[in-house]
């Protein structure tokens, strides 16, 4: 035992060591130090102090509490003070009322100080003390760093929420000018404007829908990235919404020629409960992304079902090119978001890289994930898998229809600051039949609808004085039951999933982004006002059917051949020739109409019946004109659209001004 | 202050007591000690503890010491005719309890009068020692602090903190009754082998010395020592003798008691042991313990800065199950006046004498000599 007495400051040493540095919290880390230090070194006071280069001492901890109260503990630090960066380097020591105290340095950071009523520390103990504070040092420095790289990383985070918040802005800030531009170019579109000058306005209204879609990509992928987007899952056809994208998508692949190919696996349940819409961006995205990088071979889209558990399937979407491919190198990063594998922004359409991004974050919050197998002039194979809960399909009659409302006998409240806006809104509903009161802001909306009875009210959301949701709850507080039923329709730029709740929340019905389009408008107001009270405008018939091998033989329209087609009924040919006279202008003119509110669905199937009607009427390059419209509306390549719009009216008028005695 | 001791150690003469000292206006607060015989339950005592207004708090102990005897029957009670604030810790040993949190909020820090602290805690919670460090921190040594550890000796854990609400378990209470004290901590034991590194350990529980089973390295050194021979039931009987020594400089090693054997070659130990830390193991000779005592009263009569009127003696029941019949010996070397002396025998004391952190230590005397003024004794 008589090493005992050498062995104990070594062994305190090592205690002491081990409770430096066991956090990297510097309250944490340097309480539960200061207490080891105390307790096996028989202090009873003590405290770290941070000392920067010409400043005052910090105390970074003590223990006890408010340890200055200790007269040694005071003397000590008054000391240091006093010796100011001569204290640095040596140790300052003293007697105050019974205690002995030290005030040690720790390189780089500051001082020790610790008090005794034990006697003074032998000299071994202190040469102990300093390799530990030396430790101690060091340690206070790395929590030090932790700390600044966590308050860089939330400074980080901080400004990457106000990115969010700034697109958001953004976001609302262009919709809001570009609501005006579009929906003022629309109204333009609707008059009689000379061909050249329709074509202008046509450009305007196609560059700002490509403005848009940037925006929205930027905007999506950013609510998207901060969780600030929500699904809604709903019963959902599969085949109903593979095929709609197909059937959009096969046009272009078309173009390419290009076969393009859906296989639905016969084990896929009819209906699944998933977002049809997002579903269908990421099919589009996919199928899209296999069109623009092949130039030859076919594109195979298909859907299977691997797996059947108790309560969900496990879906997994293929789509399978035999494109240019891509390396390993590049697969690594293609769902990094702005990444663009093949160099470059396509103008012709559109996109800042975003595509993929978007796909693999919607298929996550989806459940499921996305993955590429590629060669590299072999093709791709992409691959989606999701977990959803099967169903029974929606009936056909849940699927929307395009149909414009008949608003006749309606009175509409439009709250809106902005006159271009109030104007826009206000001829798409005197367009649709309607009559309509615009107001100016939400006081004088809550205050017409104190007075006055509307069928809907259209409420811009950030108005002057009183804002939209206010107002709303105004109307709502009424109290009566007209005021609690009307359909109030959120008019707004704002685009991310809170505002949307924000207005449901305020007592609103619906919900209508900006720039609103008659369609989109049509669309809400059907959707929101009571079973019955609008009528849809009645579809077209479709003309009868003829003989297609003999319409394939001539160009121009040759009335004779139709005569003779119909067997040289003249009575019949001339009621044929009338109906076409009354119904071909109007379905050109919604087609027109869908283009210039950049309804391209609705205006490539205006041109698909086109296309089927001029062949009925044996006219095949009017069909083929038609044909190709179709396409380019299906690809939204409005350069060409605009250009074989131009021509159509040549195209029918050979038909309308024909010489029917043939 | 009144004193008064209940041999008969039942609920109906500590009901008188109480009642009368409830009724006396010079009494500000009541401490209470118990022995385990007593019997007390929560049932028993919570509805009369919970009938006094006045601040209360106590401990049950298995045995106490009253007039320099050792009681294994009867009740303590003792009425402080002083201002005294109490605060409770429940639930000491859950991790998730925040110790400093809960001192501040029912404690508050001392004013810059000097106070005497009394702490009693449940002496088989597991966290005392998380708790002290939390109290040190609030309090720092300008309050003279000294409590003990309750419990019974059949080692298992039940409730012995007496409070307003009822008698409690796991929890520790602190009182600051005014006045000053001269606090006196020895032990007396010595190091027989060792140092050995805690390679393993959580809480109380010792698993590793020296990365191997902690009873397996100290039986290696008792059995060599003792000439005795562990077995199934005899683990306390040879332990008693043989506490670890913790290491601190320039003082005595605070003391921690192995109280039985854990799973896979751990050991249970009074008070928490630390991964890091380094153990002696010691062993007692009788008249170094003995002397020891005398050592802690002696401190506190010279560290008192008035004029003494009561000794409270805070000692280690596994001294008196080491020291036996001589225990009277210790109890003579504490009672060496007409000062009364009063106190209990503990699972563990709790003391910052002399200036020092404050401890958990064990099989150690503390000692504590009041400024009560004696002519309001009454014993």
């Amino acid at each position: 035992m008589t090493n005992k007495s050498a062995q104990l400051p070594i062994q305190v040493a090592l205690e002491i060591a081990l409770a430096i540095g066991n956090s990297l919290d510097l309250a944490t880390m340097t309480r539960e130090a200061l207490r080891t230090y105390l307790r096996k070194l028989n202090c009873h006071t003590g405290m770290i102090i941070r000392s920067p280069l010409g400043a005052d001492p910090l105390v970074v901890a003590e223990s006890p509490r408010r340890a200055l109260r200790h007269p040694a503990a005071a003397r000590a630090l008054e000391m240091l003070r006093a010796r100011g960066e001569d204290a640095s380097a040596s140790v300052l020591s003293g007697e105050c009322e019974g205690s002995h105290f030290y005030v040690m340095p720790l390189t780089d950071y500051g001082h020790l100080m610790l008090c005794r009523s034990a006697g003074e520390f032998g000299p071994a103990v202190l040469a102990s003390l300093n390799k530990l504070n030396a430790k101690l040092s060091g340690a206070c420095v790395a929590c030090e760093q932790n700390a600044d790289l966590a308050r860089a990383k939330q400074s980080a985070e901080d400004a990457d929420t106000a990115k969010t918040l700034f697109l958001a802005n953004m976001s609302h800030e262009i919709r809001t000018p570009m609501n005006g531009v579009l929906g003022l170019a629309n109204l333009l579109l609707l008059s009689d404007l000379p061909p050249r000058e329709h074509g202008f306005v046509q450009t305007i209204c196609s560059s700002a829908e490509s403005l848009l879609t940037i925006i929205d990509d930027v905007l999506h992928f950013s609510t998207l990235e901060h969780g600030q987007f929500s699904l809604h899952p709903e019963p959902t056809s599969l085949r109903a919404v593979m095929e709609s994208v197909v059937d959009i998508l096969q046009p272009v692949a078309q173009e390419k020629d290009l076969p393009l190919h859906l296989t639905i696996a016969g084990d896929v349940p009819a209906g699944v409960i998933v977002d049809p819409s997002r579903l269908r961006q990421i099919l589009t995205n996919l199928i899209t992304n296999a069109i623009k990088f092949t130039e030859r071979g076919q594109i195979d889209v298909i859907l299977q079902c691997p797996q059947r558990g108790t309560n969900t399937v496990r879906l997994e979407l293929l789509v399978i090119d035999t494109g240019i491919g891509i390396s390993d190198e590049q697969a690594a990063r293609l769902f990094d978001p702005f990444h663009q594998v093949h160099g470059g922004y396509d103008r012709s359409r559109g996109g800042v890289g975003l595509g993929l991004a978007i796909t693999r974050e919607l298929a996550s919050m989806m459940g499921g994930d996305v993955s590429v197998n590629s060669s590299l002039g072999e093709g791709s194979e992409f691959r989606v898998t999701l977990e959803v809960e099967p169903c029974a399909a929606p009936s056909e009659d849940e699927i929307a229809t395009g149909a414009y409302a008949n608003l006749a006998g309606m009175r509409i409240l439009v709250a809106e600051d902005d006159e271009t806006n109030q104007l826009v809104v206000g001829e798409m509903l005197r367009l649709l039949g309607a009559q309509y009161r615009a107001v100016g802001d939400g006081l004088e909306a809550a205050e017409a609808a104190a007075t006055e009875r509307f069928d809907v009210i259209l409420m811009d959301v950030q108005m002057p004085r009183v804002d939209g949701l206010a107002a709303t709850r105004a109307i709502r507080a009424q109290g009566t039951p007209w005021a609690k039923e009307v359909p109030i329709i959120a008019l707004t730029a704002h685009v991310m999933e809170e505002h949307r709740d924000q207005c449901l929340e305020a007592g609103m019905t619906g919900f209508l982004s900006k720039p609103i389009s008659p369609a989109g408008l049509s669309r809400a107001l059907v959707q929101h006002l009571p079973r019955g009270s609008v009528a849809d405008h009645p579809q077209l018939d479709v003309p009868t059917s003829v003989d297609p091998e003999r319409g394939a033989r001539a160009e121009r329209f040759d009335v004779s051949a139709l005569a003779a087609m119909l067997g040289n009924n003249h009575e019949l040919l001339e009621r044929v020739l009338d109906t076409f006279r009354d119904e071909a202008p109007k379905v050109f003119a919604d087609l027109t109409e869908a283009l210039e509110e950049q309804d391209y669905d609705k205006a490539a199937r205006l041109a698909h019946r086109l296309k089927g009607t001029t062949a009925n009427m044996t006219a095949n390059g009017a069909s083929k004109l038609f044909a190709r419209l179709e396409a380019a509306l299906s690809a939204q390549d409005l350069v060409a659209a605009e250009a074989l719009v131009a021509r159509a009216p040549v195209a029918l008028d050979e038909i309308l001004l024909a010489d029917r005695s043939g | 202050m009144l004193i008064h001791f209940d041999s008969s150690g039942s609920v109906d003469a500590l009901e008188g007591y109480l009642t009368a000292l409830e009724d006396d206006p010079k009494i500000q607060g009541i401490i209470v000690f118990a022995c385990t015989d007593n019997g007390f339950t929560p049932a028993s005592l919570d509805p009369l503890l919970a009938s006094v207004n006045k601040p209360l708090i106590g401990g049950v102990f298995p045995n106490l010491i009253y007039r320099a005897q050792k009681v294994s029957r009867g009740t303590i009670v003792w009425g402080v005719a002083r201002p005294m604030d109490v605060g409770l810790v429940p639930a000491l040993s859950d991790a998730t309890t925040d110790i400093d949190s809960v001192l501040d909020r029912v404690l508050g820090e001392p004013g810059d009068e000097s106070t005497l602290q009394f702490v009693l805690v449940d002496g088989f919670s597991s966290r005392i020692g998380a708790f002290l460090n939390a109290l040190h921190d609030l309090t720092g040594t300008a309050v003279d602090t000294i409590g003990g550890g309750a419990g019974s000796l059949d080692m298992v854990q039940r409730p012995c903190i007496m409070t307003n609400d009822g008698l409690i378990m796991d929890a520790a209470v602190v009182s600051r009754l005014g006045g000053t004290a001269g606090v006196g901590v020895a032990h007396g034991w010595s190091p027989i082998d060792g140092s050995f590194h805690i390679t393993g350990a959580e809480n109380t529980v010792l698993h590793t010395l020296d990365w191997r089973p902690a009873f397996e390295v100290y039986r290696e050194v008792v059995e060599k020592h003792s000439g005795r021979r562990f077995s199934d039931d005899n683990f306390f009987d040879i332990a008693k003798a043989y506490p670890f020594g913790l290491a601190r400089l320039d003082a005595e090693r605070i003391v921690r008691d192995p109280l039985m054997r854990g799973e896979h070659g751990a050991l249970v130990c009074v008070g928490e042991v630390n991964e890091g830390e380094h153990v002696d193991i010691l062993h007692g000779d009788r008249g170094a313990l003995i002397a020891a005592a005398q050592v802690a009263r002696e401190q506190a009569d010279a560290t008192i800065r008035e004029k003494p009127g009561l000794r409270l003696f805070m000692d280690c029941i596994s001294r008196v199950l080491f020291l036996e019949e001589d225990f009277e010996q210790e109890l003579a070397r504490v009672a060496i006046d007409d000062l009364p002396v009063i106190g209990a025998c503990t699972f563990g004391e709790i003391a910052n004498g002399a200036g020092e952190f404050l401890e958990f230590f064990n099989k150690t005397s503390v000692v504590a000599t009041l400024s009560e003024a004696r002519q309001q004794i009454e014993l």
